[in-house]
């Protein structure tokens, strides 16, 4: 259905993301812990079924965590918009518009696997730290921790 | 206060993180989305607009905002946090609380008794692990104000 409609249009907009709930009624917020950093449900699936179909596309994720993006490197572009209150919709719409012109910084890395769910701040015994390299943060603190074998503490 | 037996006032408190928990008042965006502007005078104005919120209804304490530095994504509160950068999550917390202050000191001012402003208060400390990682002294202008979300988070 998506990638048929896919195929009919111009550019196809797939939004994905969380849905916000407390102990187990959503995907993000109190209580609602993720096992890993895959996109809930099939989500991740559909974005690359999109993908597959050639047409320009744009992924929205509207998350309350980063997920792992990597295999998205055909999107013409990802919007990592978090939740953005009342009037988000208005915000986005003009950000994939055209009539905003974005500027931000993630304040949260954008990891590349499922499993890497640690930041910087992982505990000695944490393992491994492999990131994808997200263009608005350098991967500053990651970087500097590990390039000499030690850990950031 | 007449029905208050020993007299101690009772202190409202609201959950405010992204406006007031009220129906009818604004929803703001998750302070994820705050901490991707860098922008403490915007967050200070928005902070400012929720506490007028919560004193339109008498409320005396807000619970927010939440100065946790993030560690593992994949903790459902993650939304609720200004990501994993403590100087960053240090001055947005501050702007926060410098909106909150402003207000408390044109309570003093107003004409209606018997309440008393909002003050900010984190849900959950920063651990001294946090503070004394290795991120937090790389940023030197961090050591006061993430001294600051201590003090706030007690």
């Amino acid at each position: 259905m998506a990638t048929a409609l896919a195929r009919e249009s111009d550019v196809a907009v797939v939004v994905v993301g969380d849905v916000a709930g407390l102990f187990g009624d959503g995907t993000s917020g109190e209580g609602c812990d993720a096992p890993d950093l895959r996109l809930p449900g099939g989500q991740h699936d559909l974005v690359m079924a999109v993908l597959a179909t050639g047409v320009p596309t744009v992924v929205v994720v509207f998350s309350g965590r980063p997920y792992a993006l990597s295999g998205y490197e055909a999107a013409r572009g990802i919007v990592q918009a978090f939740f953005p209150g009342a009037d988000g919709a208005a915000a986005v719409t003009g950000l994939l518009s055209g009539r905003v012109r974005p500027t931000g910084r993630l304040p949260v890395q954008i990891p590349r696997h499922p499993w890497a769910s640690t930041t910087y701040l992982q505990p000695a015994l944490g393992g491994g730290s492999t990131r994808a390299s997200p263009r608005s943060t350098r991967a500053r603190s990651t970087r500097s921790a590990t390039a000499d074998g030690r850990r950031d503490r | 206060m007449a029905s208050q037996r020993l007299g101690i006032p009772a202190i409202a408190h609201e959950e405010c993180l992204t406006g007031l928990a009220a129906y009818g008042a604004t929803a703001f965006p998750t302070p994820l989305a705050w901490a991707a502007t860098f922008d403490e005078a915007l967050v200070e104005q928005m902070a400012r607009a929720i506490g007028e919120d919560m004193r339109a209804i008498g409320v005396h304490q807000g619970l927010a905002p939440v100065v946790d530095v993030v560690k593992d994504y994949r903790w459902g509160r993650v939304e609720e946090t200004l990501g994993e950068d403590p100087y960053l999550v240090a001055q947005l917390g501050a702007a926060c609380v410098a909106a909150s202050r402003a207000l408390a000191s044109s309570r003093r001012s107003s004409t209606s008794p018997g309440t008393r402003p909002p003050a900010a208060r984190a849900t959950t400390p920063l651990s001294a692990w946090d503070l004394a990682s290795s991120p937090t002294r790389c940023c030197r202008p961090s050591r006061p104000l993430c001294g600051w979300a201590v003090r706030a988070a007690s």
